[in-house]
């Protein structure tokens, strides 16, 4: 930081914490003289913060992983079936889109993505368990799903499947080597992909295009996925792309796809509401505990609160003093909210499979909700300040 | 308006006609009481326990608000409550309250300084811990300047409110029964704080008290018998 920008900053912090002026810095001591009711009152803080993170980064996750097929396309457009209003639905378009949408000019590539619901029995055991079953031309790889090597290498194979080796544990020890059944046909486990797991699927394979087909000669792509020709323009390709394709057929960047996705499972699974209730319900608890806190604390400190006004202190000194205490327990509570809450993602990310991270906007956003309802509690509390008159300290 | 402030100078306390009753209270505490108190003067006000002297000061620091009648302190019309001239007041005045009535989270000096910032121009930290330690000197308690209360004796904690009381130099001073918890040798220490306050700065002071020893150092001694004030001397 340049001493410019260092010193106003600097300044700034020493009048918020209230170093050198007589009036000022002693939310520091009043809320710190009683320990009990310090460590009570950032427990609580931190409470509702821990509450708060714990439903944000839980509905984060869940919108990540309902979203997250749509991080793993490699192209620039997709073609799909415009009835598909989400990615958990199959609804397919015909093969012969491929073939159209690779004629039309600025389009390079167009790779079809098939998906299924299969069988897969795991021997020796004999229960057999739903996963989700990918079917992709290993060369050119319309999806991400691991090392490009390990996937061209494996999907060359018409009997190798690669495992989605962050599928939840209930399939059984599945690695490299191992036979496994698809729908009882016999399949060679020749790698690991990475997709991930989410609240519909509890893992994945991959095998190749070519073994899908001849499982079902006519087996349609949920998708197709396009590369441009060097030098085209997305949007015009875009708009020949609309002319050339049937109605039935929508064409979206994997970016709106995945926008798309996180609007859809946030509107149409009652996800979205619950979680932003639990958020909601997270930060006016906290609201409450801390008008609670800091009214406990004008009603023991009426006696010196009261000489404060006697001594002609105004409601702006009680204003700031009790937002002081309060910005400090907000502090505090939230440093230990954040840090249960790490603690929490992780034992939840093991629990559940899915990605639990602390993300920086979640963290602002608990920060300010922190900061809202607790400046929120401080102000109600300051009005019970007014209320008498000094002189009732006799 | 030089007439105005010149008889705020002179008068920096006028009370006429106040009276005043509790709500749950029988009778009225104070009935139709006038004092007048001049510039540098040493009042002492006494009367028997629960005569209405607590309930005068208060009227008279604006911590109370006004009933009846009208006072005026350096200058300043009080009225009813919550009015600006109230905390005008409060501010300009230097009040020892009966209890010490110090914050328990604050050590001497913190509860000085805060003090100071009840001025216009607070003075700097440096300045304010110059003034402090003298003053506590003077009272006795220079060794007690980073204490907490609970480190400190009644006497000790009572001659804090004094020091906090004095730390801005009031013009008006009003204690109630400052010296209390005091032994003779501190009390006159503290009275002789207090008057020598008043030599150097013209300030004026009303301080309760049931010690006739105090009586002797004071220009005039009234009594509040019956809600109201009889003169003694
Ligand atoms: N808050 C109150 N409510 C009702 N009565 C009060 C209250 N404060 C004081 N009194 C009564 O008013 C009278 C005068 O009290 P006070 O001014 O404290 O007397 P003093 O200071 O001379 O001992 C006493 O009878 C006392 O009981
Ligand atoms: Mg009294």
């Amino acid at each position: 930081m340049s001493p410019s920008i260092a010193r106003p900053v600097l300044e700034w912090f020493r009048d918020l914490v209230g170093a050198g002026r007589p009036d000022r810095g002693l939310g520091l001591a009043f809320v710190s003289h009683n320990r009990g009711r310090l460590a009570a009152a950032t427990g609580g803080i931190a409470m509702a913060v821990l509450v708060m993170f714990v439903e944000l980064g839980l509905l984060q996750a869940i919108l990540g992983s309902q979203s997250a097929l749509a991080g793993l396309i490699d192209g620039d457009l997709v073609i799909m079936n415009s009835a598909r209003t989400n990615l958990h639905e199959w609804t397919r378009i015909a093969r012969i889109r491929l073939a159209e949408a690779a004629a039309v000019r600025g389009v390079a590539n167009a790779m079809g993505v098939y998906e299924s619901g299969m069988l897969l029995r795991n021997p020796p055991e004999r229960r057999v368990h739903r996963i989700i079953a990918f079917a992709m031309d290993g060369q050119t790889q319309p999806l991400k799903v691991g090392d490009p090597d390990t996937v061209r290498r494996a999907l060359s194979r018409p009997s190798a499947v690669l495992f989605d080796r962050l599928s939840r544990d209930i399939y059984g020890p599945i690695s490299p080597g191992r036979t496994i059944e698809l729908d009882g046909r016999s399949f060679n486990v020749a790698g690991f992909a990475r997709i991930g797991p989410d609240i519909v699927m509890d893992g994945a394979v991959v095998l190749s295009d070519g073994a899908w087909l001849s499982a079902d000669p006519n087996a349609q792509p949920v998708m197709g996925v396009l590369r441009l020709a060097p030098g085209a323009k997305l949007e015009d390709v875009r708009a020949r792309l609309k002319v050339a394709m049937p109605p039935d057929v929508a064409v979206m960047t994997p970016r709106e796809i995945y926008w798309r996705e996180v609007g859809f499972t946030f509107r149409s699974v009652p996800i979205g509401i619950i979680f932003g209730a639990g958020v909601a319900t997270g930060a006016f608890i906290g609201a409450i505990i801390c008008y609670q806190i800091l009214f406990n604390e004008v009603v023991d400190l009426k006696k010196e609160l009261s000489t404060l006004r006697a001594m002609g202190f105004g409601p702006g000194f009680f204003r700031r003093l009790i937002l002081e205490e309060a910005y400090l327990l907000a502090a505090g509570g939230f440093l230990i909210g954040l840090l249960a809450a790490l603690i929490t993602y992780r034992f939840l990310a093991g629990a559940t499979g899915l990605a639990m991270q602390m993300h920086a906007g979640a963290a602002l956003f608990v920060a300010v909700a922190t900061g809202a309802m607790t400046h929120l509690g401080g102000l109600f509390a300051a009005r019970h300040l007014g209320s008498f008159e000094p002189a009732e300290l006799y | 308006m030089a007439p105005a402030s010149a008889l705020a100078r002179e008068v920096p306390v006028r009370v006429r006609g106040v009276s005043y009753s509790y709500e749950n209270g029988p009778k009225r505490v104070l009935d139709n009481v006038d004092l007048t108190l001049r510039r540098g003067e040493f009042v002492v006000l006494t009367g028997h326990s629960g005569a209405g002297k607590t309930t005068l000061l208060t009227l008279i620091g604006a911590i109370r608000s006004l009933q009846d009648g009208a006072i005026n302190v350096l200058g300043l019309e009080l009225g009813g409550r919550g009015t600006a001239a109230q905390e005008e007041v409060r501010r300009k005045v230097g009040f020892i309250f009966q209890d010490h009535n110090l914050f328990a989270a604050l050590t001497v000096f913190r509860t000085l300084w805060l003090a100071t910032g009840l001025t216009e121009e607070p003075p700097s930290r440096e300045a304010a811990l110059e003034e402090a330690r003298e003053l506590l000197e003077q009272l006795g308690i220079g060794q007690h300047l980073h204490s907490l209360p609970r480190q400190m004796s009644t006497g000790q904690k009572q001659r804090v409110a004094v020091a906090r009381a004095l730390i801005n130099a009031p013009q008006l001073i009003l204690g109630d029964e400052p010296t209390a918890s005091l032994d003779h040798q501190s009390s006159q220490m503290v009275i002789g704080v207090i008057r020598r306050h008043l030599a150097a700065t013209g300030a004026s002071a009303l301080v309760v008290t049931h010690d006739d020893r105090i009586f002797g150092m004071a220009d005039r001694v009234l009594r509040l018998q019956d809600g109201r004030l009889v003169s003694d001397t």
